[in-house]
């Protein structure tokens, strides 16, 4: 939009004087000086389709009322959003979206956060004045993880052109005429590409609905919170949905940097690992339960064994790239002060084929942090430091593992468990069992990336944090504290801080010399 | 009744749609006149000949062409010839009975917005027309007269019958290119204004089959032959298509200004069985009605918005004293409702709402408040959407409402 000019226009909305770049609509000239204008079609990710009628103001020298996402600002506009006819002519809107609309509200799973029970509060009337049959539409599966629900359909076609212009699947668009209008799939076809679920979040209203959430919670009691998605080194910027601690759902969350409003169906509906069965509940040494005093004081004998034995020699880390960075730099820490700072190893999920849409990427890496490992550790130490030289290394003799895995559904290298048996004494910090925790000696129950805080760096080298969006579940701690307290242990003292403590010790690393963790933010921060 | 017809001078005479029946008047000597000259001279000539577009906004057309930008190619020409608005069946006559006229106005048109490509979009229902068009497409190609260089003049034309599918909103500029361009037919967002960017995002220039008919004219006779005709702000002559309650219902060709009880009297034959009349639609469904005591308006743009309605597309309906009003826009407010695309929420839900509230009142089920609904939801339809067809649905609406409340209210049981 601005690749041909950016000088700025002078305008005035609402009486106030307002300077934003020429080429801009006014819809988003205002929201971008918080200045509400409601509306249904428009989707600032989407084109401009212009059906809803909602955002209209009164532009002077235009004799009818303008729609805002489709007038480009001029020089000295004036800008009505609230003028009397304004006001009213979106009252008569609101009143036609709802003539055929069935208000089923109190068993819509789009309650709450629906644009028509937004909008009605504003403009809605109290009492309806259409008294004669409705429009009845379809409701129909458009797909597994998709529902449809016609009559509640204002046709604002963001779906439609999701699939147009984002996933460029196109499978949906408007059939039939007037008030008959409604949204389908075409005939043979079903919306089962990976980015499917985004049309659930686009739908402005209650018509396209996630199969996996329908009927899961009222958005009202949950707990919502901040978060990024793990499943590929994109990383998505979400919304993690709760309801007594359990997770809902996993919403994307703008970012225009990163994923704009959308992520992919993998990373939203990977979430059920986090509350199953398979999750360590406390430390354990050789199958037995124990305290996490006794964990940490055998995790210290175990270590200080080890080095004393074979002065560092025989010690070594294997720690997967879904660890974040403040985990990755205490590990380095502990070898560096403690250990052979040459012991720690890396691994990572198979890398897979990028899959690309026209407005959309999914790296075919499904490792969120390989660039926070290359930060860190450096690039060189990192690529010399695959599962297969940790093979060799055990071929050479090894007494001690330990084991940083952080993978989803317990997923830990193959071709490690084959030589594991080599290697006398497995120490584990992950937070599911799994074929290697069968093998440990000492299990320290870590959490997930929804339970704790920390930063990652995505592939395009932007720092975003992690926050909590629950209360752990079972007995784990995050591996950055279980680390710092371990240090403290064979220290002998110290104190444990947490994540943005940790990250500020990190500035002394070179690439997070000038960032300040509270300035990372909601969206994250570019970094070199 | 001096007038001789110019437009529809010879489709009474049979074999008057074939090649050597047109070439026998002195047929496509306006095209050949035109390619002499340069464009603009020939988009001159037509803004000085006063030319109103006849699809029923009465742009000036030769101001339309005008808009087209210098730099950017290719240009399109689509000439509307999907004829739908209820009660006009003028450009039918000429693309069955004389298709050469239309032709030869495409070229001269193209030849002035150096456009080397024209669609004829043909309204689905009109087979026969269509049939017809192509026959002279191939005929004109045989001559020499579309194709490459034609008329030897290095200018090369090439012409497409595009057919519509039966629906009314095609009929409107934007949604006509939708469909053009392959798509269903939606009205498109404006501006960017067609001649800007049109057809596959090219300028475009849509003008009506009647319109490009009176080009021929235009340049054998002269613009100022052409001011001769009608009045000082609605030059020329123009079809009306009379039909309803009069004797001859039919085409008739008159000057722009022609009183409209002449029309209907003298041209039409007069009211059927001899009875009153109630109502006149004087241009087509979408405009409002004009009452008996109007009847020595003159046919003219001006006039009929002096007058509050609007000329149109020149389809006079007349209504005798015998017709129930309410009975009658119900029929209007389905065939909005029939036919408004949904795009746009006040259209989508306005128009059906009105044709259901209208047979409400019809089934005798009316309640009071019904009436002051309406003409709300009209003014929330009015002025509020992508196209016209809203304000199209509303316009009649409010019209027969306010202009007959009485039968409404009659039919209100309370």
């Amino acid at each position: 939009m601005s690749d041909t000019t950016n000088t700025m226009v002078s305008l005035r909305i609402n009486g106030k004087e307002y300077k934003v770049e020429s080429g801009t609509t006014l819809i988003q000239a205002c929201h971008n000086n918080g200045i509400d204008v409601p509306h249904y079609c428009y989707h600032k990710d989407l084109s401009v389709a212009g059906n809803c009628r909602m955002c209209l103001v009164k532009v002077e020298k235009i004799p009818k009322p303008a729609i805002a996402c489709a007038t480009i600002v001029t020089e000295g506009m004036v800008v009505d959003t609230q003028a009397p006819e304004i006001v009213k002519a979106r009252e008569g809107v609101m009143e036609f979206l709802l003539v055929n609309h069935p208000l089923d509200c109190p068993v819509c799973d789009q309650a709450g956060e629906c644009k028509l029970q937004d909008y009605s509060y504003t403009y809605g009337r109290s009492v309806g004045r259409f008294k004669e049959e409705k429009v009845v539409k379809h409701t129909k599966d458009f797909g597994s993880h998709v529902k449809y629900w016609g009559t509640r359909c204002i046709v604002c076609t963001r779906c439609v052109r999701f699939t147009d212009e984002i996933s460029g699947t196109q499978e949906l668009a408007v059939f039939n005429r007037g008030d008959h209008s409604e949204i389908d799939i075409f005939p043979g076809m079903e919306i089962e590409n990976p980015l499917s679920m985004n049309v659930v979040d686009v739908c402005p209203v209650g018509a396209l609905v996630s199969s996996d959430f329908l009927y899961q919670a009222r958005v009202w009691f949950m707990e919502q919170k901040n978060s990024i998605c793990l499943e590929c080194s994109v990383g998505c910027n979400t919304r993690i949905d709760s309801l007594d601690n359990e997770i809902k759902r996993i919403v994307p969350r703008d970012n225009q940097d990163v994923n704009k409003s959308f992520m992919c169906d993998y990373g939203r509906l990977n979430f059920n690992y986090v509350h199953h069965a398979s999750r360590i509940e406390s430390p354990m040494a050789e199958g037995k339960h124990i305290s996490w005093k006794e964990g940490i004081d055998l995790f210290k004998k175990k270590i200080q064994d080890s080095i004393n034995k074979n002065k560092g020699k025989s010690l070594a880390f294997l720690v997967s790239a879904w660890n974040d960075n403040e985990t990755l730099y205490l590990v380095q820490r502990l070898t560096k002060d403690f250990l052979n700072e040459s012991d720690v190893f890396f691994f990572m999920k198979e890398r897979e084929k990028d899959q690309i849409f026209p407005k959309f990427r999914i790296s075919g890496d499904r490792n969120p942090n390989v660039q926070g490992i290359k930060t860190i550790f450096g690039t060189d130490y990192f690529d010399k430091r695959p599962v297969k030289a940790l093979l060799e290394r055990i071929n050479q003799g090894l007494d001690t593992l330990v084991f940083l895995g952080g993978l989803p559904n317990g997923k830990v290298p193959k071709e490690l468990m084959d030589d594991l048996d080599k290697v006398r004494d497995t120490i584990v910090m992950d937070y599911s069992h799994s074929e290697i925790t069968k093998k440990a000696s000492l299990i320290l129950p870590s959490l997930t990336y929804m339970e704790k805080s920390g930063s990652y760096i995505n592939d395009q080298k932007r720092l975003q944090r992690i926050l909590p969006a629950i209360d752990p579940i079972g007995g784990g701690k995050a591996d950055s504290i279980v680390l710092q307290e371990l240090m403290n242990a064979l220290k002998g003292e110290g104190s444990v801080l947490s994540a943005s403590g940790v990250f500020d010790q990190m500035r002394s690393l070179n690439a997070f010399k000038e960032v300040n963790y509270r300035a990372i933010t909601d969206n994250g921060i570019p970094i070199e | 009744m001096a007038f001789e017809p110019v437009l529809l001078k010879y489709i009474n005479i049979e074999n008057s749609e074939k090649m050597d029946f047109y070439l026998s008047h002195n047929g496509y000597e306006g095209a050949k006149k035109a390619l002499s000259m340069d464009p603009k001279a020939v988009t001159e000539e037509v803004k000085a000949s006063g030319l109103r577009g006849r699809g029923g906004a009465g742009f000036p057309t030769g101001l339309k062409w005008s808009f087209i930008p210098a730099d950017k190619k290719p240009v399109y020409l689509s000439c509307n010839a999907d004829e739908s608005e209820p009660g006009t069946f003028k450009d039918r006559y000429i693309l069955e009975r004389d298709p050469h006229e239309l032709l030869e106005g495409i070229i001269i048109c193209c030849w002035a917005i150096q456009s080397n490509q024209a669609y004829i979009y043909i309204r689905g229902e009109f087979t026969l027309g269509a049939k017809i068009v192509n026959r002279a497409i191939k005929e004109a190609r045989e001559k020499g007269y579309i194709g490459k260089n034609i008329f030897g003049k290095g200018f090369d034309l090439d012409v497409f019958v595009m057919r519509g599918a039966g629906a009314y909103i095609c009929g409107e500029e934007t949604a006509q290119l939708t469909s053009i361009e392959g798509s269903r037919g939606n009205p498109k967002l404006k501006p960017p204004f067609p001649a800007v960017v049109g057809l596959f995002g090219k300028p475009t220039i849509i003008n009506n089959v009647e319109t490009l008919a009176n080009l021929p004219h235009i340049m054998n006779k002269g613009a100022d032959w052409h001011k001769s005709f009608g009045t000082e702000k609605s030059p020329g002559f123009k079809i009306f298509s009379v039909s309803g309650h009069v004797k001859k219902p039919g085409n008739y060709e008159v000057p722009l200004g022609t009183p409209l009880r002449e029309i209907i009297y003298e041209y039409a034959g007069g009211v059927l069985n001899d009875k009153k009349i109630k109502a006149v639609i004087p241009g087509g469904s979408s405009t409002p009605l004009i009452t008996p005591d109007q009847l020595d308006i003159t046919m003219d743009y001006e006039s009929l918005q002096a007058a509050g309605s609007m000329l149109g597309s020149g389809a006079i309906t007349v209504l005798d004293e015998d017709v129930c009003m309410v009975d009658a826009i119900w029929n209007l407010m389905r065939f909005y409702h029939h036919e408004s695309c949904g795009q746009c929420t006040p259209c989508r839900e306005g128009t059906g709402w009105l044709e259901k509230l209208v047979r409400r009142i019809k089934m005798g089920e009316g309640r009071k408040e019904d009436l002051d609904n309406i003409l709300e939801i009209c003014a929330n339809m009015q002025g509020k959407t992508i196209c016209v067809l809203s304000d199209a649905a509303a316009m009649p609406m409010k019209s027969y409402l306010n202009t007959f409340k009485h039968e409404f209210e009659a039919m209100i049981r309370d």
